[in-house]
């Protein structure tokens, strides 16, 4: 369901549906609570002052002679509700004294209540009671007027007066329901921030200290899979660590009986096919190592500590290393440490990147050829650069070569095609680039390698 | 020269015997940990070379078993473990070397020939690769064979680059080594030096790696 579908009684948020709910059940509650207290207030306040206007009734129709009733003026009778007395002749006809004779309403027809309107300045509704007509003649008819609209408002009053509570609770319960679920989404935040930050080769299980109960079962969910995670992790590592043993020992047997087999090859064709099946040995060794570099860097890390590493010393030791391969193809290795280098970073991990360009420089020189490399700094930036004299790369494959087990077509030299693969993973794991271009000088090929400052 | 060779693998095994015996040593194998000890109790061995996955006792208890006794035997450990840890922990329990499998058989003998110097100190008197040899005592280079007597700087020359053949040296290296304290050192006294050497030993007998220094190839 994409955001815009979802309906706005649904919400993505659960704060917002939260407060949504909270507040449509407080309104709910205090519209329901004012109109039940209205019925039931208006009822009760309408039946009390139903009696009270009777007593009053009666007690000036008991009266004789009548009393006469006190005067009182409309605001009187409008907002605090006081009771309109009229005193009428027997026959009903003329209206002998009343309390606010701005009120015209005549004498109803028959006794007890009913609810009349009026006109003139009274204009409102009136509720109404007549007395019984006196048992002698000439006793005059009382009747009582009370202002309906304030019997009304009295009741509206108290009913509002009843609501006001819940209304009043509305704020502070949106206050706490705000501060809990900020809680809720901050201690979940922390989770994702948890989760972000974990190395994904060696995930570490997360904390469950801060963790509302009920986001609880998801975490653990989280943390099982992240364990289930380590012990694949851990089972690959065993893995690349018993094939490497399983492939170096009969690789080192084979080496050795070439070994032996050298002195008794007689001279001639015989020689030439040995030599050939040494160099085959040696590109197998060679292309064996290669794989289980590139299945180590597949497999976590192990837990080599980054060090201050000496960029200058350890091309230096790196090179020397080399001097095997450059002497058996009679390569004029150089080396210019212009700038000074320090990279934070496993040592292994630097020495595969350099150890594989310089190899592949010594290796795709041509017999007898020149191979340099530079420390120095180019724009401010550190760089090393390894330069050979051999073909360069044709432009086209100039990224493919990055490729596992590509080879650029045609390419001389019994290389494995993993050894640039595994430098840009090194490389890039550590905040190191490469970049390859054929020269501008010359032919051959320019490895960059641009150090972190 | 009696080495002790301690490895399971038949394969490896045979065709180690095999091409030590080729290389002029006598060679005893043993296949597991407990006929290691007891070979090691016997004594008599140059050097020892160590596999570390062994049966019934593995390669670094022996090693520890066997420093632990107070055996100074030089051990060079042989193996296609290649874990930091594993290379460490070895060095850690005395080994004198460590080679990962597979090596090459000539950097094998070279590193035995020098463990053992090592060990024995000045006993040994003759050091180099097969081509180059320099005798301590006499104080002459042998190149393929043929003796040449050296000038005393050219003795410190190539006693300094023969003693880890292979390893490149440079120019402050070499000067520290030739030139006392108080010897007037000309830029370029080692260029003058290493002609003259080259002249004497043939134009590849020591190499140079510009920017880094000289070498001999092992």
């Amino acid at each position: 369901m994409t955001d815009a579908a979802r309906r706005w009684w649904r919400p993505r948020s659960l704060r917002t549906q939260l407060l949504l709910w909270l507040v449509t059940l407080h309104v709910v509650a205090a519209v329901l609570t004012a109109w039940f207290s209205f019925l039931a207030y208006g009822n009760l306040v309408h039946n009390a002052l139903d009696d009270q206007m009777r007593l009053v009734a009666e007690s000036y129709a008991g009266n004789d002679p009548p009393k006469t009733p006190r005067a009182m003026d409309g605001e009187a009778a409008f907002s605090r509700g006081a009771f309109v007395v009229q005193l009428w002749s027997a026959d009903g006809a003329t209206l002998r004294a009343s309390s606010w004779p701005a009120l015209s309403v005549p004498l109803q027809p028959g006794s007890g209540f009913s609810d009349v309107h009026a006109e003139g300045p009274a204009h409102s509704r009136w509720r109404v009671f007549t007395a019984e007509p006196a048992p002698h003649a000439d006793a005059p008819r009382v009747q009582v007027l009370q202002n309906e609209d304030y019997r009304h408002r009295r009741a509206l009053r108290r009913a509002l007066l009843e609501g006001l509570p819940i209304a009043l609770l509305l704020p502070a319960a949106l206050l706490v329901l705000w501060l809990i679920v900020s809680a809720a989404s901050r201690s979940l935040r922390g989770v994702a921030r948890d989760v972000a930050s974990q190395d994904e080769r060696r995930p570490t299980e997360l904390s469950l200290a801060r963790v509302p109960d009920e986001i609880t079962p998801l975490v653990g969910a989280f943390n099982h899979l992240l364990s289930r995670v380590r012990s694949a992790f851990a089972t690959q590592r065993r893995f690349v660590q018993d094939a490497a043993h399983e492939l170096r020992t009969p690789m080192a047997a084979i080496g050795l009986q070439i070994e032996n087999l050298r002195a008794h090859v007689p001279a001639g064709e015989a020689t030439e096919r040995f030599n050939q099946l040494e160099a085959g040995v040696t590109r197998a060794q060679h292309l064996i190592e290669q794989l289980l570099q590139l299945s180590r860097q597949d497999a976590p890390p192990s837990d080599a500590p980054g060090e201050r590493v000496d960029i200058e010393a350890l091309l230096r030791e790196s090179l020397g290393q080399r001097m095997v391969l450059a002497d058996a193809r009679r390569i004029d290795v150089g080396f210019e440490g212009l700038a000074a280098a320090v990279v934070t970073a496993p040592p292994a991990e630097l020495r595969s990147v350099f150890d594989n360009l310089i190899d592949n420089a010594l290796r795709y020189a041509p017999e007898g050829g020149v191979v340099d490399v530079r420390l120095h700094r180019v724009d401010g930036q550190a760089v090393v650069d390894v330069l050979d004299n051999g073909p360069g790369i044709p432009p086209a494959e100039l990224e493919r070569v990055f490729d596992r087990f590509f080879r650029v077509p045609g390419a001389a030299a019994g290389g494995s095609g993993l050894g640039l693969a595994i430098a840009r993973t090194a490389a890039e794991r550590h905040g190191l680039r490469i970049e390859l271009r054929n020269r501008d000088d010359g032919p051959g090929l320019r490895a960059r390698v641009l150090l972190p400052t | 020269m009696r080495v002790l060779l301690v490895e399971d693998d038949e394969m490896i095994g045979r065709s180690l015997k095999q091409a030590l015996e080729g290389a002029g040593w006598s060679a005893d194998w043993v296949r597991d940990g407990e006929l290691a000890h007891s070979a090691l109790g016997d004594g008599g061995y140059t050097c020892v070379l160590l596999d570390l996955g062994l049966p019934r006792q593995d390669g670094t208890e022996v090693l520890r078993r066997a420093r632990e006794r107070g055996d100074a035997t030089p051990v060079l450990v042989l193996t296609a473990r290649d874990g930091l840890d594993d290379r460490i922990h070895s060095l850690d329990l005395g080994a004198d070397d460590y080679l990962l499998k597979p090596f090459e058989f000539r950097e094998l003998l070279a590193r035995m020939r020098a463990v053992v110097r090592r060990r024995d100190g000045a006993a040994h008197s003759l050091i180099g690769t097969a081509a180059l040899q320099l005798d301590l005592t006499t104080r002459e280079v042998a190149v393929n064979g043929v003796r040449e007597a050296l000038t005393a700087r050219e003795f410190a020359l190539l006693h300094a680059l023969l003693e880890r053949p292979g390893a490149i040296l440079s120019r402050e290296q070499l000067e520290n080594r030739i030139y006392g304290w108080g010897d007037e050192v000309t830029s370029n006294a080692i260029d003058v030096l290493i002609h003259g050497m080259r002249r004497k030993l043939g134009a590849d007998a020591i190499r140079n790696v510009r920017g880094l220094g000289w070498r001999v190839a092992a």
